[in-house]
């Protein structure tokens, strides 16, 4: 009521306010873009390994790959290398739109991924680059004592939704899992899910940390996460990991770096890194070091399997 | 007379400073308008590849499917958005104007010294750390007493953005109901009215139009907000709220209960990930257009509802 | 009145330094001041103030800005109670009876002690329901019976044919003058027995002032009214006694005619001549 003025000044207000608020919507629009200024892809073939370097994507690669880096400019001190996570979804199309040099990739590149970089004249390179498992985890008051891949795919779309129907507890089941950009996501979903949808109720989290927490916290939570993020969680008994069988009567495998690597672990895949093009100047010597065996060796120490 | 005396340049001077401001006001109208035909732009296409009734009516918004073609629904997500955004409301709203009545009448002056800048700090906290809170501390909370599956549910989203909300409503309606004239409260006690009696009869109507700003404001900074969302709801979408969607409508007030998956927050979570100009980049556009509309809708209502408060 | 309030308007007032011959023998006193100082804090605002307003008779109260005539007349209603840090000393009996008593409920004082403020101050809401505003929280919820109170105190207010097709419209529509009756109706609708008018005209323009000022004289007919003025002609012109105030102390007290003819002290003569002020 009041003053004119006072109107007047609360209604001012009230019109900036709804202004700004207008843009806030769109600001999340914004910074969700890829910049379209970062540095373009290697192109000319230097020798000297020197200048900048931009590595994007899988989350699941994120600490590996980091460790890789400061590695590489422990050698080279001329070379300028940012890593950064996001999901492989996120440092695939980063590549494309030209705002990073290497993708992180959890995942195999999909088709149309690769239709995107013809379209705009290149073409994508695959370098295996180590090994990973895929590690469930769930809530260490569960009795759960292992888990088949029907019944896994029968959790995340949705028929399971209590742990008695699997023998477990009558508790219900809380699915966590990763968001639409992560490869974890995108992998779990082609070999566990027989490329059915998730349930529409998992949670989706932007990190496997995030992940860890649901299903500490949830006694009737599970979660996926990279072996080697996975030790970080289990061995501090927040979590427990649990064997997986192909089939109900085979046995239940726990993902030790030898089970996966002979192939026994049913969740496993490989872990790659894209380029645009062949890789050429600090790209190359970056790639090289990554999968000689002084870079392999970092694949160990880390918890993931070595190529061979 | 007097202009005759300025020198020439002084008025040149003057037209230069008026013209700078008049552009600079217009300036912020047409980037309003620009970026909202940006986004306008980037999501029009969509409807060409995409059923215009699929996007507004469907229930499902799988945008990166394993198998068949994605499906953009943008039900699940409004509903989530609003049901949110409407906890938030019948949270906060009380609250805030309790805190902005015992600070502008019945805290003492000492408290009142601390307690208003105290607020108006608490309306400072970046959202990320509300976010943290959210799931750290209320999350955790709301599973453990209400015994729930999860803690990251609609409701811990709803109040945590109640939490955002209630400093800026608060300090805000404390403003108005500060700016009543004293003579006003002083007609009220004068007629024999009590200190609660001056509230709520006077001062609460006097303060009307300030009030309805306050909690637009509060509101809007929620209904805008992306991490907090992200981060307490779960970004999934709960079986109550399929239910709801599928005609269920008592399931309404099971969905505080189960995750939900807001606008905002599908945007921030998916918007890094997309291929520029392809279908999904013009869904999360398109989500960026619904947004816009429904701003400009709550501008709309609030801007009616403070023209009628004026009149009375 | 009563002859026992007879008795204590006449009684003399006691104290060391009794301040203003404030009681006027063989007249029935409503509200009597004995002794009264006033502090904002650590400054004295009243002193030792002594003074009878009597049974339908306007009483002015003038002085220089600052002198507490207003002050006074807020501590008649308890209205300096809302002021932090504020003290009171002395009594003021209304009828008889302490105001200030702790058993006192100051809302029914004040709906019996109502006051009209310097700047009009109407509610936020519709004509009508400015009227109701007193009888509602008073307990009344009869529509009935409201409809005829908002028509009878407008009536009084000599505001009734300009508003009446259109009470249901804001009251801050009013212009100034209307809003200030519209006050004046307010006050009257929850029957009070005393009015306290702070300046009521002061921001009003002549010929308002002028219709204020014959309503004055109208309610006297029913009711005590005090009134504090600037306006030296106001107070001669419509009130029957006059109390000179200054500096926080009541100079001199009497019937208007006398003060205005024949004051006693010389800085009542001062004062009325324009020589300060």
């Amino acid at each position: 009521m009041g003053t004119p003025d006072m109107r007047t000044a609360i209604i001012t207000r009230l019109r900036a306010g709804l202004f700004a608020l207008c843009l806030l919507p769109i600001l999340a629009l914004m910074t969700g873009c890829p910049a379209p200024t970062s540095p373009s892809p290697e192109s000319s073939g230097a020798v000297d390994p020197s200048g900048l370097l931009v590595i994007k994507g899988s989350d699941t690669l994120l600490p590996l790959s980091q460790e890789w880096a400061q590695e590489f400019k422990k050698k080279h001190p001329n070379a300028n290398i940012t890593v950064t996570g996001g999901g492989t979804g996120t440092g695939i199309v980063a590549l494309i739109n030209g705002t990073a040099n290497v993708a992180n990739a959890s995942r195999a590149i999909k088709d149309a991924e690769k239709k995107q970089a013809e379209a705009k004249g290149t073409t994508i390179m695959e370098v295996p680059v180590a090994r990973d498992g895929i590690t469930i985890v769930i809530n260490p008051k569960n009795p759960i004592k292992e888990i088949t891949l029907d019944q896994l795919k029968g959790i995340y779309t949705g028929q399971i939704n209590n742990w008695k129907e699997i023998g477990g507890p009558d508790q219900e089941v809380v699915a966590s899992g990763r968001d639409t950009a992560s490869g974890t996501y995108a992998y779990f979903q082609e070999e566990v899910l027989g490329e059915e949808e998730y349930r529409q109720d998992m949670i989706s989290n932007v990190s496997n940390n995030a992940i860890a927490q649901d299903v500490e916290k949830n006694v009737g939570g599970i979660g996926y996460i990279g072996v080697a993020y996975a030790h970080e969680f289990t061995r501090t008994g927040k979590v427990k990991e649990v064997p997986v069988a192909f089939k109900t009567g085979e046995p239940a495998i726990l993902p030790t770096p030898e089970n996966i690597l002979n192939g026994k672990y049913p969740i496993s895949r490989e872990l790659f890194n894209y380029t645009l093009g062949l890789p050429q100047g600090i790209t190359k010597e970056y790639l090289d070091y990554v999968t000689s065996p002084e870079g392999q060796a970092i694949v160990k120490k880390q918890g993931f399997i070595t190529l061979k | 007379m007097r202009s005759a005396r300025r020198s020439p340049f002084a008025k040149a001077g003057e037209r230069v400073i008026t013209g700078w401001i008049y552009l600079c006001g217009f300036l912020s109208i047409i980037l309003v308008v620009l970026i909202f035909l940006f986004v306008f732009k980037e999501a029009l296409p969509l409807l060409r590849e995409y059923p215009f009734a699929s996007f507004f009516l469907g229930t499902k918004w799988i945008p990166e499917p394993a198998r068949g073609d994605p499906r953009f629904g943008l039900v699940p997500l409004l509903a989530s958005s609003l049901l949110v955004t409407l906890g938030a409301i019948v949270i906060a709203v009380p609250l805030g104007l309790a805190t902005a009545v015992y600070m502008s009448e019945i805290a003492p002056v000492k408290v009142r010294e601390y307690l208003k800048p105290a607020v108006e700090l608490l309306a400072a906290v970046p959202s990320v750390v509300l976010g943290f809170f959210g799931v750290a501390v209320l999350a955790s909370l709301l599973q453990d007493t209400l015994h729930l599956p999860t803690g990251k549910t609609m409701l811990a989203g709803s109040v945590t953005l109640a939490f955002m909300a209630v400093p800026t409503i608060a300090t805000i309606s404390e403003d108005a109901i500060n700016a009543v004239p004293r003579d006003v409260r002083e007609g009220s006690y004068g007629l024999g009215a009590t200190h609660w009696e001056t509230i709520w009869r006077v001062l609460l109507p006097a303060a009307f139009s300030g009030i309805v700003a306050a909690v637009m404001l509060g509101v809007g900074r929620a209904i805008g907000e992306t991490m907090v969302v992200l981060m307490v709801t779960g970004n999934g979408v709960s079986r109550a709220l399929s239910d709801t969607m599928a005609g269920d409508f008592h399931r309404v007030f099971a969905t505080y209960l189960g995750l939900c998956r807001t606008i905002t927050a599908t945007i921030a979570a998916e918007m890094g990930e997309v291929v520029q100009g392809g279908e999904h980049y013009r869904a999360l556009f398109m989500l960026g257009v619904v947004l816009f509309l429904i701003t400009f809708l709550i501008n709309l209502v609030a801007d009616f509802a403070l023209r009628r408060a004026q009149r009375t | 009145m009563s002859t026992q309030e007879q008795t204590r308007s006449e009684s003399p007032a006691t104290g060391p330094s009794r301040s203003g011959p404030g009681t006027i023998p063989g007249l029935s006193s409503r509200i009597d001041a004995r002794d009264v100082d006033f502090f904002y804090g650590d400054f004295q605002a009243l002193r030792k103030i002594n003074i009878s307003l009597y049974d339908r008779k306007i009483t002015a109260l003038i002085g220089p800005s600052g002198c507490g005539k207003s002050t006074f007349l807020r501590t008649l209603n308890r209205m300096n109670d809302l002021i932090e840090g504020t003290r009171l000393t002395g009594s003021i009996q209304l009828d008889g009876a302490d105001i200030y008593a702790p058993q006192v409920d100051v809302a029914d004082l004040r709906r019996r002690v109502g006051m009209v403020f310097q700047r009009p101050n109407p509610f936020p809401m519709s004509i009508f329901d400015n009227i109701c505003y007193g009888p509602r929280i008073h307990g009344l919820k009869d529509r009935k019976i409201l409809e005829q109170i908002v028509e009878k105190s407008l009536r009084q207010a000599a505001l009734w044919d300009e508003v009446k097709d259109k009470l249901r419209q804001s009251a801050l529509a009013l212009s100034g003058g209307q809003q200030q009756r519209l006050c004046i109706a307010r006050t009257l609708a929850t029957e009070p027995e005393v009015i306290l008018m702070d300046e009521p005209a002061s921001a009003l323009d002549p010929n308002s002032t002028h219709r204020i000022e014959e309503l004055m004289e109208e309610l006297k007919q029913d009711y005590t009214i005090v009134i504090v003025t600037h306006n030296m002609q106001q107070a001669a012109r419509c009130s029957d006694f006059t109390g000179f105030f200054l500096k926080g102390e009541l100079k001199e007290f009497g019937a208007t005619d006398r003060i205005f003819t024949k004051p006693e002290q010389r800085e009542t003569e001062d004062y009325i001549r324009g020589r300060f002020g």
